[in-house]
């Protein structure tokens, strides 16, 4: 069976100053998503985890690859409508994504147009649109300065879903927020789900969040996809070193009794050379071939895919 | 000052606003030894940074300090002319930011910028300015310390920008070192390198530190002392082992059941907790977490709990078990 979402080798470049090579900020990212499903993306500030969802959504246009929805080419940038309003991001700057001078109310009703209402029935969704994300009616008259943050955060999620998507790409949607309200975002974003086939792209550098919502983790270093697999698997036993480094540096607090991993300690990385692999500067097991050979993502069993020529074993913390 | 003395010495801090009939921050008493780290922890607008603030800093127009004692490195200071205080906060106290590219000016290099402080406060001048700048980013454990003074804050990552402020604020080798949420723009693996580098500096200079944040987790990790606010008042403070076998007080517990930890992956709902935190100002008379909490009663509603206890610390009629 096909997959709903397919993405296949999906990659970004961003020009620089003439003469000089562009930059690749994504390159190569393959990844699958079923209806109804959570994938979380993790990996560091940098690693271009916003790139990747910016191109799904079209906001900057991919340079490679294509997007694949139900078996339709919708890749941003060709042409097509296909996936318009079927796919909506949540930005991680909640206040910065709103218009100030736009009330809540309207904030949430203005993609409804889109869809072709009229006033009277727009402003009426927009109040259900609220009161599903738990947010009180009264809302509606207020300005975005005026409510707080975790509310903001609410409202940027009910004009998400103000186009009935079938797709929600949510970036960062906890990082900033309260332990309490973290809790209860996740705890929203969760009862969204249920039962209704949203799907959600889950973007995070925060795996503790990642996991409780997520069915699928991918990994993501310096714009390439270094392992993906089903959450259990990657916490229990991760495969690719950078992952493995990724868990032990959560605080014990959130880690728990998983780990610590014996792996180095990844600090922002020059890179290797064009053609070895992106980590190897910062893997305590690398050897010669990984300086000279960019590992693929190589999909093993059961639905674990790892890119690294020598991964840890499996089915247990580290070697 | 002597070296043995503790950091911070604070008791009954309270700040009002004017027009209000109650305080922001109520009868706040603490103390941060040297080398220590104290997390000061709780949610948005509970008062952590009011409380930090109005601890030496200059408060905002309407908003008055008062407080029994409050001693920065074994001087007293309440009572200090702005003038002397000024003097004192220069010299024995160093603060670090949540944005560290709005706490940095983005037109002048990393070297201007800790000069201007090291010139201020040292009057230093020339090549030995240089050295003794070059020296501070290797405190912070920037690599080439020399390239580095020569970068413009946009050019550094967010990392390495939380770094520089960090230099600049032990630039006059302080006693006390607030931290503000100083890592909460940046992501887990920086957060710990550099929480982990503000420990290691601590430990070697003696320096305290007043750590406010509201990550559990990364308290959990690196604080000696936790110091629990909720709508003004400190509802627990104790030893960071202690606090977190067994926090006593029912919204501490509360928050830490609410964090999303790998071992809660499989839960079907995250314990958030009900309801909103009141204003510090708008509960008299009462416990201020009464409204959201499992075991209140009559008790809590018509009294406060005083905060009591020898070095653990509570506020609260019906504490959970110690364990």
């Amino acid at each position: 069976m096909r997959p709903w979402l397919e993405v296949t080798g999906l990659g970004v470049d961003f020009p620089k100053a003439r003469g000089r090579r562009a930059l690749a900020a994504v390159s190569d990212v393959d990844f699958t998503l079923a209806r109804g499903e959570t994938l979380g993306l993790v990996g560091e500030s940098g690693s271009g985890k916003s790139t990747l969802a910016r191109a799904l959504v079209g906001l900057i246009p991919p340079t490679r690859g294509q997007v694949r929805l139900d078996g339709v080419d919708v890749t941003p940038g060709k042409g097509q409508d296909g996936a318009r309003g079927r796919l909506q991001m949540v930005f991680q700057d909640a206040e910065g994504a709103m218009n100030p001078r736009l009330r809540v109310g309207a904030i949430v009703a203005e993609p409804l147009r889109w869809r072709g209402m009229g006033r009277s029935a727009r402003a009426h969704e927009a109040e259900t649109l609220l009161a599903r994300v738990g947010l009180p009616r009264d809302l509606m008259t207020r300005f975005p300065r005026e409510i707080s943050g975790g509310q903001r955060q609410r409202v940027a999620l009910a004009r998400a879903m103000a186009t009935a998507p079938e797709l929600l790409i949510l970036d960062e949607p906890t990082s900033g927020l309260d332990v309490s309200l973290q809790a209860r975002t996740l705890n929203l974003l969760r009862a969204l789900q249920e039962g209704s086939g949203l799907s959600y792209l889950l973007i995070s550098h925060d795996l503790g969040s990642v996991a409780y919502l997520a069915a699928r983790i991918a990994v993501m270093y310096l714009g390439r996809l270094v392992e993906t697999a089903p959450t259990e698997a990657l916490i229990t036993s991760p495969r690719h070193p950078y992952t493995a480094a990724l868990l032990a540096a959560l605080p014990p607090l959130v880690r728990g009794a998983h780990g610590p991993v014996a792996a180095a300690r990844p600090d922002k990385a020059a890179g290797a050379g064009p053609g070895g692999c992106a980590y190897q500067p910062h893997c305590p097991y690398a050897q010669a071939r990984c300086h000279t050979h960019r590992p693929p993502l190589t999909p093993g069993r059961p639905a674990h895919a790892v890119a690294c020529h020598y991964p840890l074993p499996p089915g247990g913390p580290g070697p | 000052m002597s070296a043995q003395d503790p950091a911070l010495v604070v008791e009954g801090l309270t700040v009002r606003a004017q027009g209000l009939a109650h305080p922001l921050v109520h009868d706040v008493s603490f103390t941060v030894g040297r080398g220590e780290i104290a997390a000061l922890v709780g949610e948005s607008g509970c008062g952590k940074t009011l409380t930090a603030s109005g601890l030496l800093g200059p408060l905002a127009a309407g908003l008055q300090r008062t407080a029994r004692v409050i001693r920065l490195a074994g001087n007293e200071i309440t009572g200090l002319s702005e003038g002397a205080l000024r003097t004192l906060r220069g010299r024995a106290l160093g603060m670090v930011f949540q944005n560290p590219m709005s706490a940095l000016n983005p037109s002048l290099t990393l070297g201007e910028q800790i000069g201007e402080v090291l010139r201020v406060h040292t009057g230093a001048r020339g090549a030995p300015l240089e050295r003794e700048a070059a020296r501070l980013l290797a405190c912070v454990e920037i690599p080439d310390p020399e390239r580095a003074l020569a970068s413009y804050p946009h050019q550094l990552s967010g990392g390495m920008r939380q770094r520089a402020l960090l230099a600049i604020a032990i630039a006059c080798a302080p006693r006390l070192l607030i931290a503000d949420e100083p890592t909460t723009a940046l992501d887990v693996l920086v957060q710990s390198q550099i929480l982990a580098l503000i420990a290691r500096l601590g430990a070697q200079t003696g320096m305290g530190v007043l750590f406010i944040t509201h990550n559990l987790a990364l308290a959990a990790q690196y604080a000696d002392t936790v110091l629990v606010m909720y709508a003004g008042r400190l509802v627990e403070a104790a030893p960071a082992q202690a606090f977190f076998q067994g926090p006593r007080h029912p919204y501490s517990r509360a928050l830490l059941a609410a964090l999303p930890t790998l071992a809660a992956r499989t839960a079907h709902r995250l314990p958030d907790i009900p309801g909103e935190a009141p204003a510090a100002h708008a509960i008299v008379n009462a416990c201020a977490f009464a409204a959201r909490c499992p075991r209140a009663d009559a008790v809590c509603r018509s009294q406060v709990p005083p905060l009591s206890g020898d070095t653990h610390r509570f506020a609260c009629f019906h504490p959970e078990e110690s364990s």
